[in-house]
């Protein structure tokens, strides 16, 4: 059964990344396409982290010490897109 | 965690946006917040105290007050206005060292004094200790204080013209500077000597409360028998609590003792000097025994007896139903998400800024390749998966060929990966001279990848040469699933990398 799941989790990854091969070469807006583009990683990502490194079945604790990181990450990440736009001189 | 976000007044004249500096400035001067009350609190542990200056006590409070002169003048650098101005000049090399020397060494060289009966149990010349604080702390003044005056002196200078005027002041730091440097000598000798014939310090010559000074001087091998007990009033009770170790007795010792760590952060300080600072760079004659010592000391830290008892006398809390070794690799796998979050970040900003044509076109990242090594990590993620599987059914094949899968296919994925390099660096497209910023953002992460990918394929070794001596087959394969725990964060990285670089 859990050898099933995992290779159905993998069929699905296989398959997003397919997907996504075929919206890069869609006629769309160059925003919507990258959205698109790195939402679906998160998915994959998402998709490995619960599945193939069992973090669904871990206790909810070891899932903070991963979101924590993400915490950080997200952060430092925050405070290079404030270079953009809007008060960028 | 304020001062995390101080970093960017190192860069307020280089460009960054004002919104930016200005973030930065808010943080800097918030920071100095929360120092203002450990100073102060510093300076509160004094009132209704009986002070004894003997020499630890001097060097102490003269940290804090060359602290207190350091700290002052940062809150002036914090200011952009006064910053753009004095940036790069000698008031900006005052400033830090009167922290890093006043506050830092002054302090390190206090606790020395403090602790070295505990460590020698001797006691040292107090006169000469006295005579060292004195010269140290003139010389330290006389060093750094006149450099605030040349605020309009560039750093990193060793020749000027007479005209500018700033030749007395800095004679006059160089004086000092002989002071404070040929004062350390005292230091030297003073330990030096009480070391070999000084007099028998005792366990507590300071009359200290704190429990480093209930044992003898120096102390045990191992410090305390048992657990000692605090109550509120400040007694220690080393009676009847629980046995510090293993029950049958002193076994769990040998690890206090191994030798291995130094071994390895020997391994780093070979490596990473061949790598910058020994001509030429790189120097592969201390980088590769740097990697061959680096690998000796896991080794050897990997073989040792370690035995760990969980403390009995403290729950778990939050993580207790996680075992340890696991909640360790997660929180290793946390630290390696921030990690390439910054990579990420750094990439973000180039790209975002990037001028028009300074970016390589599409497919300049050959897409057919990327994707390829998704698929290849993809496929591995599965094995390793599989792995973990066949070593909870006991399955010797089914787990050295699920072993062997994810070493095959990472190899693959590497020779992938050079392949795609070497492309890039020749011409027409030669990636170095025509997008530089691109050139260095990829192969730096790329890079990095790179090497968590080849530290996969040596963990793998090292699995399938335990599973050939018949390991993990009895129900002990954690190593097994914290081996996949990492190959699939390595895989994750890829998942993110391929999108950002590749198809948009």
């Amino acid at each position: 059964m859990k050898a099933l799941t995992n290779v159905l989790v993998f069929g699905l990854l296989v398959g997003i990344t397919a997907g996504e091969l075929v919206i890069v070469n869609l006629q769309i807006p160059r925003d919507v396409t990258v959205t698109t583009l790195i939402g679906l990683a998160g998915v994959k990502a998402l998709f490995v982290a619960a599945f193939f490194q069992q973090l669904k079945d871990e206790p909810r604790s070891l899932s903070t010490v991963l979101v924590a990181g993400l915490v950080i990450a997200s952060v430092l990440l925050t405070i290079s897109f404030l270079q953009l736009h809007p008060f960028h001189i | 965690m304020i001062s995390f976000v101080v970093l960017g007044h190192h860069n307020f004249i280089t460009g960054v946006s004002p919104l930016t500096t200005q973030l930065f400035t808010v943080t800097t001067i918030a920071v100095s917040l929360p120092f203002d009350v450990i100073t102060v609190s510093m300076i509160e542990t004094l009132f209704h105290a009986k002070i004894r200056l003997k020499a630890p006590a001097l060097f102490a409070i003269g940290a804090v007050a060359l602290f207190v002169i350091g700290g002052i003048t940062g809150v002036f650098l914090a200011s952009i206005a006064l910053d753009t101005q004095l940036r790069g000049t000698y008031f900006v090399v005052a400033h830090f060292h009167y922290i890093m020397v006043g506050a830092g060494i002054m302090g390190l060289i206090g606790g020395l004094y403090y602790w070295f009966p505990k460590i020698a149990g001797r006691m040292y010349n107090e006169r000469l200790a006295k005579l060292h604080f004195i010269l140290s702390f003139v010389g330290i003044n006389v060093l750094y204080f006149p450099m605030f005056f040349l605020l309009d002196m560039p750093r990193r200078i060793a020749t000027y013209t007479p005209n500018t005027g700033w030749g007395p002041t800095n004679s006059l730091a160089t004086i000092g500077g002989f002071i404070f440097g040929l004062s350390q000598l005292l230091l030297l000798a003073n330990l030096g000597l009480a070391a070999r014939s000084g007099p028998q310090a005792g366990p507590n010559p300071w009359e200290g409360s704190t429990l480093e000074w209930s044992v003898p001087s120096p102390p045990p091998l191992h410090n305390f028998e048992r657990l000692p007990r605090v109550s509120e009033d400040g007694t220690v009770d080393f009676g009847e609590a629980s046995p510090v170790g293993t029950p049958n007795g002193h076994e769990s010792h040998a690890g206090h003792l191994s030798r291995w760590p130094i071994v390895i952060a020997l391994s780093a300080f070979l490596f990473f000097l061949g790598l910058t600072a020994v001509p030429p760079p790189p120097n592969f004659l201390l980088v590769i025994p740097g990697v061959v010592v680096g690998f000796v000391g896991l080794y050897g830290y990997g073989n040792e007896r370690f035995v760990v008892r969980e403390d009995e006398e403290t729950d778990g809390g939050f993580f207790d139903r996680v075992p340890r070794l696991r909640l360790g690799v997660w929180v290793f796998l946390a630290s390696e998400i921030i990690f390439f979050g910054v990579l990420l970040g750094a990439y973000m900003f180039v790209r975002v800024n990037a001028l028009v044509g300074a970016w390589p076109p599409f497919d300049t990242f050959s897409v057919s390749r990327g994707a390829t090594n998704t698929f290849i990590l993809l496929t591995s993620s599965l094995t390793a998966v599989m792995a973990l599987t066949a070593a909870k059914k006991a399955s010797r094949t089914g787990l050295f060929a699920a072993l062997f899968t994810p070493f095959g296919l990472g190899a693959a994925f590497l020779v992938n990966k050079a392949l795609e390099w070497q492309e890039l660096a020749v011409a027409p497209i030669n990636i170095f001279s025509n997008y530089p910023l691109a050139a260095t953002s990829y192969y730096i992460t790329t890079g990095v990848h790179g090497v968590h990918v080849v530290a996969g394929l040596v963990m793998i070794t090292y699995l399938l040469a335990k599973t050939v001596k018949g390991n993990y087959l009895n129900g002990n394969y954690e190593a097994v699933h914290h081996f996949g725990l990492y190959w699939h964060f390595v895989d994750v990285v890829w998942i993110f990398l391929f999108p950002l670089f590749y198809l948009i």
